[in-house]
């Protein structure tokens, strides 16, 4: 009895990893605490070894970790965050004796510019700093969980089998996976596969601009894009008294890893499109990174680096996969992080 | 550690292989302590003291109220136990509670007093290990259990991970006889034990995690939905708390079985009992029989009188409802229960001994079934304000505010299921049931529930309702 059922069980498994590998899905893990945590935690580990990564999807987009790993000589650690702040993850660090290393973050001027968030990275440093080196039964369950389901297919994309089994197996029209995301956070985005991405173009300008942007289903690219425009030529930047408080506070957390012995840098990477156009106009490099960047001892923008401005992001926020090698080469060479120069 | 978990599953395999490793009966009993205490350290390690503590005062006490010849002696010491265990359960489980109700009466005087902010943390499983040991001592200082049981014999008792944590509340006099005498699973013990474990799972996962808890989760955070979400959402509560501990239960008996250790059932389908003593045959088993023999009884039974045994029952009931947690809806919960008892007495006795027409005994279970459900309420709602506005909803014009009808339809649809299957079994075993199908559909069936609970893994990781208790 028990010996057919588990038959049947490993049979249907296999039926499904298979269709899905024919399909052309690999495997993926969803963003969580768990994974997050065991990066903090190798950061402490490594000490000076370490080259950690702070920012939003940009920073897990656009960063190949193998690439940096060969460049550098350091052992890159992601810690950066979707849709979130750079600075509580950029507090932590700061506060915590045990980083000594490198320590590059994604400058996003409106983390700076607009009041403080309770985001992801906030809700995953808090949690962190109030049991985040302890042993215990979650973190030996996360790691678990992560190891199994980073072998099945049926995991891809963070969702339940039975949602892969419906959408992608039994589906008539199954989504394509375009993203993934493996133990490392190492994050890599397809937009071949992805059926539109001038839609996440928009969906990205919005988000930069702050403001929900609704849109039917049978709205063209045009109009969309003539929308967002206006909505873009309506903006303007917020007043700069936060900006210059927040900028003044992350400028003290990097002096304050560099105080002993660590080094921070900070790098605006590239974006294209409207989502340019936003944060011209929201956030003028003259108001916001240009001051900023002067207080600090290392600052990068894409902008000023032609190899880095070389790049295109398809959805006018992030690079390709196909990208992130030559991208990440080139990072390194513009910060000055090159083997040579690693501590 | 969870049931449910990956880490368990690990931690089973190896306290499995090695115990079927073990050369003697005594390096295996060892072996089980030993892995019973890791079970209980992974969740929180320095609790682990209390456990000791509770086990080790239990067994000394015990054998000096076997010792004594004197009665007064004898009940000082059986006191001694009472108010140890129970002071321990008082101040983890209900210190915030009681420094709260203090404030708010001393307010209601006009005394201003600010309780001190005590940081406690329940030790997980306090509730059920506190009364399995305290069943002992009752039970010695009763003559009716002798302390032949060495320390180790009865620490294993207290601390068996298959019940240590939410039960069944397996007493004394139940396990350290199975304790005593060698014993190995035999291949049919080991096949149904696995079987219950993948049943327990897969009420758990599938049933209350997947199907109940997420219709429930939004009622409860929302109240006031419409009449259809509601409705939902109540009856789902129903199935949820019902297979979330139900599911642990058969996976505590299936585990303890896969040693050769025996269980009492915990569950006997509830949901399709014929009134509400009937109700209380079947649902939290060993609660509500502990709860008989060392409180109802004790306090007098239905020996002292109409009233003495109404005023009992309400007061048996009225801690049930406490046990369950610090907060005054679990005591209204225990307090209608113990009421529906007290007027189902003074109307008919128990209703499950007397033979009805079909017509009217479908009426009683229906009947039953729908208070019982309305009486969940308070007990899943965080506060009087919640409980109030989740039963208004289901008086609302409209019916659907906001939820997925996806979703509701599919609570709708597995209550529907589950009560069905409740009412046809009522009168037999789930083995006995089991054992009547083919042998093709045994497999299909432990095959559907591991297909089932891979397809509904890997969302968000819930924890059993019971182990809050």
């Amino acid at each position: 009895m028990l010996g057919g059922g588990l038959a049947m069980f490993a049979a249907f498994v296999l039926t499904m990893e298979c269709g899905l590998a024919a399909r052309g899905y690999v495997p993926s893990l969803a963003e969580s605490y768990g994974l997050w945590q065991a990066q903090r935690l190798r950061a402490d580990r490594l000490g000076r070894r370490a080259l950690i990564l702070v920012g939003n999807s940009r920073m897990q987009n656009d960063i190949d970790l193998a690439t940096l790993r060969r460049d550098t000589g350091l052992e890159p650690v992601q810690l950066a965050v979707g849709g979130a702040s750079f600075l509580p993850v950029l507090e932590g660090l700061a506060d915590d004796p045990g980083i000594t290393g490198t320590v590059l973050v994604n400058f996003e001027a409106s983390a700076l510019a607009l009041p403080a968030q309770e985001d992801l990275a906030y809700d995953y440093q808090t949690q962190y700093s109030r049991h985040g080196n302890t042993t215990d039964f979650f973190r030996a369950e996360n790691w678990l969980s992560d190891e199994l389901h980073y072998r099945l297919r049926s995991y891809a994309d963070g969702t339940r089998p039975i949602t892969a089994l419906m959408r992608r197996v039994l589906g008539r029209q199954g989504s394509l996976q375009f993203e993934s995301r493996a133990p490392d956070r190492q994050v890599r985005v397809d937009f071949a596969r992805n059926p539109n991405p001038r839609h996440f173009a928009i969906i990205q300008a919005s988000h930069e601009l702050g403001l929900p942007f609704k849109y039917g289903l049978g709205d063209s690219d045009g109009y969309l894009r003539a929308s967002m425009q206006r909505a873009i030529d309506a903006s303007q930047p917020p007043e700069t008294s936060l900006f210059q408080a927040a900028a003044r506070h992350a400028a003290a957390m990097a002096a304050a890893i560099d105080a002993r012995g660590g080094r921070v840098m900070f790098v605006v990477l590239p974006r294209s499109g409207q989502v340019q156009a936003v944060d011209d106009k929201r956030y003028p490099r003259r108001g916001f990174w240009d001051p900023f960047a002067a207080s600090v001892p290392v600052a990068v923008h894409f902008a000023d680096v032609p190899a880095l401005q070389a790049f295109v992001c398809p959805d006018d926020s992030h690079l390709d996969e196909r990208d992130q090698g030559r991208f990440t080469s080139a990072l390194v060479t513009a910060l000055n992080l090159g083997k040579t120069t690693a501590p | 550690m969870l049931f449910n978990s990956l880490t368990f599953l690990i931690f089973f395999v190896i306290v499995f292989t090695l115990h079927r490793l073990m050369p003697g009966w005594s390096a295996k009993k060892l072996l089980l302590l030993v892995a019973s205490y890791i079970f209980y350290a992974a969740w929180n390690p320095p609790y682990v003291a209390i456990l000791l503590f509770s086990t080790s005062l239990d067994w000394w006490l015990a054998r000096l109220i076997w010792k004594s010849e004197d009665p007064r002696r004898r009940r000082l010491l059986l006191i001694l136990s009472l108010v140890a265990n129970l002071s321990l359960l008082g101040f983890f489980k209900y210190g915030n509670f009681l420094l709260d109700n203090t404030r708010l009466l001393l307010a209601a005087v006009g005394v201003h007093y600010v309780p001190p902010a005590l940081d406690i943390v329940l030790p997980i499983g306090i509730s059920f290990y506190t009364f399995a040991s305290l069943s002992y001592t009752i039970d010695v200082y009763r003559r009716e259990v002798a302390t032949d049981a060495g320390y180790l014999d009865y620490a294993l008792f207290v601390s068996f991970f298959p019940h240590l944590i939410a039960g069944p509340i397996v007493r004394a006099r139940q396990l350290l006889p199975q304790i005593k005498v060698p014993r190995s699973a035999s291949r049919d013990q080991l096949g149904w034990g696995l079987t219950l474990v993948i049943i327990g799972l897969f009420t758990k996962t599938v049933l209350a995690d997947s199907v109940f808890a997420p219709v429930v989760d939004a009622a409860y955070a929302s109240p006031g939905m419409g009449a259809l979400e509601s409705w939902a959402a109540v009856l789902g509560f129903s199935g949820q708390i019902y297979c979330d501990f139900a599911g642990y239960s058969l996976c505590a008996i299936g585990l303890a079985l896969c040693f050769g250790f025996e269980f009492p059932d915990n569950f006997h389908y509830p949901y399709a009992a014929r009134g509400f003593s009937d109700f209380w045959r079947r649902w939290h088993i060993t609660l509500s029989t502990w709860l008989r023999d060392y409180l109802y009884v004790p306090l007098g039974g239905n020996r002292r009188g109409e009233t003495r045994t109404y005023v009992n029952l309400m007061l048996t009931m009225l801690i049930g409802g406490l046990w369950h947690g610090a907060a005054w809806t679990f005591v209204l919960w225990g307090g209608l229960h113990g009421a529906y008892l007290a007027v189902e007495r003074h109307k008919r006795g128990s209703l499950r001994d007397t033979p009805l027409p079909k017509p009217k005994d479908w009426m009683l279970t229906g009947f039953t079934f729908l208070v019982v459900t309305l009486t969940w309420i308070p007990f899943r709602a965080h506060d009087a304000h919640t409980a109030a506005a989740v039963f208004g909803g289901l008086w609302r014009p409209d019916l659907i505010a906001g939820q997925s009808t996806d979703s509701l339809y599919l609570c709708y649809a597995g209550m529907a299921l589950l009560l069905a299957w409740q009412f046809m079994n009522r009168d037999i075993s789930l083995e006995e049931r089991f054992r009547r199908f083919s042998p093709t559909l045994q497999a299909a069936l432990v095959g559907g529930c591991l297909v089932t609970m891979f397809l509904c893994s890997g969302g968000d990781e819930r924890a059993f309702i019971y182990f809050q208790f």
